[in-house]
């Protein structure tokens, strides 16, 4: 019943529209993954990247728009027809199972053969490094162990995409670092095309090979983790993916941009031929003392070896700078260009 | 710190002395209940030519044919309740429907109705179903579905239940397997309790059954009233005896399978 070899496929959504009642959930979504790429879907709570996941699954029916996977439109089409893995962030295991019967359960609706069962299951097991937990009941598990039989029992149906609903969020902050790469080279290992959803940026960046960032239903940029980073197209972007503040800066000579007299930087890419462009500044793009702009300091916050500045510069809105000694509140000095910060420019 | 523990110690205290007063008060009764019924005569005092078995052995043969009517209802009452309130349950748990807090008050009714009220308007809504014991049977589902819906709708409304279906799906598994291998294994602790307290109300129901029950239809706590009220105290109290070994045990197995579904959560 099962094919030993994987069938990633490519999913597709085109202009899918969702809502619950009269709250719009999902708006007009255009989105592309390749086979066995691991597309990341980023967005405040509530931006609509959990529906996605279930529109995908089959869990929801969208109201218009197209879910194709490997080409197929499989709009309705039910859930234990898709042939989708799907792994919610509580990770749902089958607690009345061990974790043998549950990443079993898969081949077992399929009607796989005991012998069949067995060999897949002992190769999930090796692949997610939990083969010694193969007896025991899922409800004596840790937390990242937990993840990893979720894992192992959606991969065990041999899905042609699998979606990840906020796989880190339920473990300890520590760990959470130390799976991340684990859970990237697992994905990768499998080869199955992989839509993972978060709302940690810093995940995003790390794990993707794509980003797809959500605002209120609607994707605001669909892009290479790099691409985004330097050049987001629009404020919004650039806010949630880097915490940066969004400033106006003014073409001077020397192609240099100007956010404030003496505060110059070079931008990132050609900047747009008007005089006034978007400039977004990121915490450790300023540093204190360093020369430029005149400015008080209104806030401090020590970060561990470092400063984190609140500073007014006249003329903009207040900024985020680094020193590496305290300088309180009040203080007056002057503000520039870490060595080598260059503006990102935000430009649709 | 300290004072707060004390407090807390002392209400511990006070909460022991009242259960072991309510039980104490509770179960006095019961040793009573068997001195009764194994004295030749209590008018001349407990086991006054010593113990006999004569009215327990009298008793079991007047006995015997109610607890078999008794037990035939309880458990076609609880089949009856079985089918009207799984879909219920599963729909108030699972549906958002316009009326549905109007249904949900409306199957609950029936608690906050005296069971003599329940039973005239029986009586009174269909007397030809009087004759076959049928009414009997209408009058108990009436008093217990209540009980069952209440056991089952929170169990089936669960969030992480419905989670784990929606996973189930994704893993090829359809409707009916769903409910088999992932509703079934989760509710059963909530089914198991909700079915013996159906069974277990509907063996010490009295208030509906002593208007609706025909003579050939007579439930045991109908008879035992009759016995305490016409025959011998002995052999009421043996009758009663009988009737507690039937029906303990299964509340006792109510109490373990509530234990032990509040132990996983």
């Amino acid at each position: 019943m099962q094919q030993p070899v994987r069938r990633s496929a490519p999913l597709t959504l085109e202009q899918v529209h969702f809502s619950y009642g009269r709250t719009h959930a999902v708006r007009n979504i255009t989105l592309a993954a390749e086979p066995g790429e691991l597309v990341v879907l980023v967005g405040p709570s509530g931006c609509g990247k959990s529906t996605l996941l279930r529109l995908v699954a089959g869990l929801e029916v969208p109201d218009a728009g197209q879910v194709l996977i490997d080409g197929v439109d499989v709009r309705f089409l039910p859930p234990e027809r898709r042939c989708v893995g799907w792994v919610p962030q509580s990770y749902a295991l089958f607690d009345h199972l061990t974790v043998a019967e549950n990443i079993a359960f898969g081949p077992r609706m399929a009607g796989a053969s005991r012998a069949a069962r067995i060999a897949i299951v002992a190769e999930l097991l090796e692949l997610c490094r939990i083969s010694e937990l193969a007896n025991r009941s899922v409800r004596a598990l840790s937390g990242g162990q937990r993840q990893r039989v979720a894992l192992a029992r959606a991969l065990a149906v041999r899905p042609r995409v699998l979606l990840l609903d906020e796989p880190l969020a339920a473990l300890d902050p520590q760990l959470r670092v130390e799976l991340r790469s684990r859970l990237a080279e697992l994905v990768r290992a499998s080869g199955v095309t992989t839509l993972l959803v978060t709302h940690d940026q810093a995940e995003a960046l790390a794990l993707a090979d794509r980003i797809a960032v959500l605002h209120e239903g609607q994707v605001a940029q669909f892009d290479t983790p790099q691409r985004l980073w330097e050049q987001p197209q629009s404020a919004f972007v650039a806010r949630f993916l880097s915490g940066a503040t969004i400033v106006e800066g003014r073409r001077v000579e020397g192609g240099l941009i100007e956010i404030a007299p003496g505060l110059r930087l070079s931008p990132t890419a050609e900047p747009p031929p008007t005089l006034v462009v978007s400039v977004a500044l990121r915490p450790g793009d300023l540093r204190w003392g360093t020369g430029g702009a005149r400015a008080r300091v209104v806030r401090s916050e020590y970060l561990g070896g470092r400063y984190q500045l609140t500073i007014a510069v006249d003329g903009v809105v207040p900024l985020l700078c680094e020193a590496d000694h305290p300088v309180p509140p009040g203080t007056s000095g002057e503000v520039g260009p870490r060595v080598g910060a260059r503006a990102t420019l935000v430009m649709p | 710190m300290t004072s707060r523990h004390s407090r807390s110690d002392s209400l511990v205290a006070v909460g022991r002395t009242f259960a072991v007063t309510a039980a104490v008060v509770c179960l006095l009764p019961l040793p009573l209940l068997v001195a009764i019924a194994t004295s030749t005569s209590w008018q001349r005092g407990a086991w006054a030519e010593g113990p006999t078995f004569r009215w327990l052995a009298e008793s079991w043969d007047n006995f015997a044919p109610y607890a078999g009517v008794s037990l035939r209802l309880a458990l076609l009452t609880l089949v009856i309740d079985l089918i009207l309130g799984l879909p219920v349950a599963w729909a108030l748990a699972r549906r958002r429907f316009p009326g549905r807090q109007a249904l949900y008050a409306l199957i609950s009714l029936p608690l906050a109705v005296p069971g003599i009220a329940i039973a005239l308007a029986l009586i009174l809504a269909y007397p030809t179903w009087r004759a076959g014991g049928w009414l009997l049977v209408a009058g108990h589902v009436l008093y217990t579905l209540p009980f069952l819906v209440g056991a089952l709708a929170p169990a089936l409304a669960g969030a992480d239940l419905r989670e784990r279906e929606a996973v189930a799906a994704t893993l090829g598994a359809g409707l009916l397997r769903r409910l088999c291998f992932v509703t079934l294994p989760v509710v059963r602790p909530a089914l198991l309790a909700a079915a013996i307290m159906v069974v277990t109300l509907s063996l010490g129901e009295f208030n509906v059954s002593f208007f609706l029950f025909t003579p050939t239809e007579k439930t045991l706590p109908v008879d035992l009233y009759a016995a305490y009220i016409t025959g011998r105290l002995e052999l009421a109290a043996a009758a009663t005896v009988w009737f507690l070994l039937l029906v303990v045990p299964a509340a006792a197995a109510i109490e373990h399978l509530g234990g032990a579904r509040v132990g996983q959560a």
